[in-house]
């Protein structure tokens, strides 16, 4: 026998009570955490909800952010417009100082190539890229990313590195299809293995939130100088060595700072150098619709 | 003229002003902004959001629908998914249940209320983003964002009124 009216009414309206009250909000808040603990732990299903995600918003926060770009780039054209003398000045002092470099990098790329075919090296292709713009920022006071309007239709894999003009920005933890996501050097995640130029004395690059990443885990027997040159050693396997990162800021106290030469906060486009690092055996790798582990 | 369906249909875009108003300020969180410097932190726009509908419109915005729009920003920002629909359950529990309160005599003393849960709200974050982690988080990040958010409510809370004035009118 069905139940009065009334009373199925009165247990739907309980229900809904009790769901909008204090059980409900408890049962949303376990809910929450079990994803936080299960995010923690690198649950592949909650990487995969993310990247399907992101894949899916990617075209409306694109959409969004166009009134952004393209005041900043009238907010860039105006500046420039101010400032165009001195910057003619500077650019004309730069260029001379450029062409200077360039006869040097000139004559030291005809000695490397007539060293690396003396030597017969192998392995160290020209690397490709791609441009992507920046469609997206965490905004969050605990993360450093970016989301790119790429993804792996157009080629591009978790790992690979970012960069701009200046330097290294970060690499790609999550690709989907069309979006994928920066973390950035500066995230308390980061961690990026590098060496100093003059030496070669290894360590890692951490990232701690803050604008300028420390140096941990140095060689003991390096001994860094304020002002010298970072760049990336490739021992990870994942990023290319040899690209540039920033240089030395300050000794301490503490680890060592490291000023980037990339402005992580001016970003509009950015470079995605695809390298395939070196593999041991013909099988594995990672395909372009995974996350690496940060 | 419009018919029944018309008016429920309007009815129903009505009532899904305060869902898509909270969305919307969240991804408005996510634009690469840059002013002055504080490209990183953006204030938390969509819980001046939560707070104003859970205050104001309870009906409209219930503790699930928080919890939704909390996991879609979670999932489109890259950080800890699941802390701000943590966050916004609560923030929504709470400020429903308090909305006597919280509603203030005057402007000036809801705003104060929002300052309030706003520093709740940073603390709980900060202390669920921690725990997880297992080691403290930068706290200076968080106090800044909360800073920002608070500072954003006014304008906010004006905008957020002429929605609720339009869906008085729809309704």
């Amino acid at each position: 026998m069905a139940p009065p009216r009334g009373l199925s009414a009165k247990a739907i309206g309980r229900a809904r009570r009790l769901l909008t009250g204090g059980v409900g909000i408890g049962l949303l808040a376990a809910t929450a955490a079990t994803l936080m603990v299960l995010d923690r732990i690198d649950n592949a299903a909650v990487e995969r909800l993310r990247i399907e995600f992101t894949d899916l918003a990617v075209p409306a926060i694109e959409a969004m952010s166009q009134p952004v770009v393209t005041a900043r780039r009238v907010a860039t054209e105006a500046g420039a417009w101010v400032e165009v003398r001195r910057q003619n000045a500077r650019l004309t002092e730069e260029n001379d100082r450029l062409r200077q470099w360039q006869t040097v990098a000139r004559k030291l790329e005809q000695e490397n190539a007539a060293l690396r075919a003396q030597l017969a090296v192998r392995g160290e292709a020209g690397p490709r890229f791609v441009t992507a713009r920046v469609v997206g920022d965490s905004g969050g006071p605990f993360v450093r990313t970016l989301l790119l309007g790429a993804g792996g239709r157009d080629g591009l894999k978790a790992g690979n590195a970012a960069v701009v003009g200046e330097g290294l920005v970060g690499r790609l933890v999550e690709v989907g299809e069309r979006a994928s996501r920066i973390l950035l050097l500066s995230d308390l995640n980061s961690r990026v293995p590098i060496m100093l130029e003059n030496g070669r004395y290894r360590g890692i690059l951490a990232g701690d939130n803050s604008g300028q990443p420390r140096l941990v885990f140095l060689a003991s027997a390096a001994r860094p100088t304020v002002g010298e040159r970072i760049v990336t050693s490739g021992h990870d396997g994942v990023l290319p060595p040899g690209l540039p990162v920033g240089v030395i800021a300050s000794l301490g106290p503490g680890d060592p700072r490291v000023a980037l030469f990339a402005d992580l906060s001016l970003l509009e486009f950015v470079r995605v150098l695809q390298h395939d690092p070196p593999r041991v055996g013909g099988a594995g790798g990672r395909d372009g619709q995974t996350a690496v582990t940060r | 003229m419009l018919g029944a369906l018309g008016r429920r249909s309007i009815r129903l875009a009505g009532g899904a002003i305060p869902a898509l108003s909270t969305l919307l300020l969240g991804m408005v969180g996510l634009l690469p902004i840059d002013v002055g410097g504080l490209t990183r932190i953006t204030p938390l726009l969509a819980a001046i959001a939560v707070h104003y509908w859970s205050v104001f419109r309870p009906d409209l915005l219930p503790p699930w629908a928080a919890f939704a729009i909390g996991l879609m920003l979670d999932l489109a920002s890259g950080g800890l998914v699941g802390l701000y629909a943590f966050v916004f359950v609560l923030l929504a529990g709470y400020a429903s249940s308090q909305r006597r309160v919280l509603s203030g005599d005057s402007f000036v003393t809801g705003w104060a209320g929002f300052a309030v849960v706003m520093v709740a709200v940073s603390l709980l974050e900060w202390t669920m983003a921690s725990l997880v982690r297992g080691a403290p988080m930068p706290a200076g990040a968080s106090a800044v964002q909360s800073l920002l958010t608070v500072a954003l409510y006014p304008p906010l809370f004006l905008l957020l009124g002429r929605a609720q004035l339009s869906l008085l009118r729809e309704s």
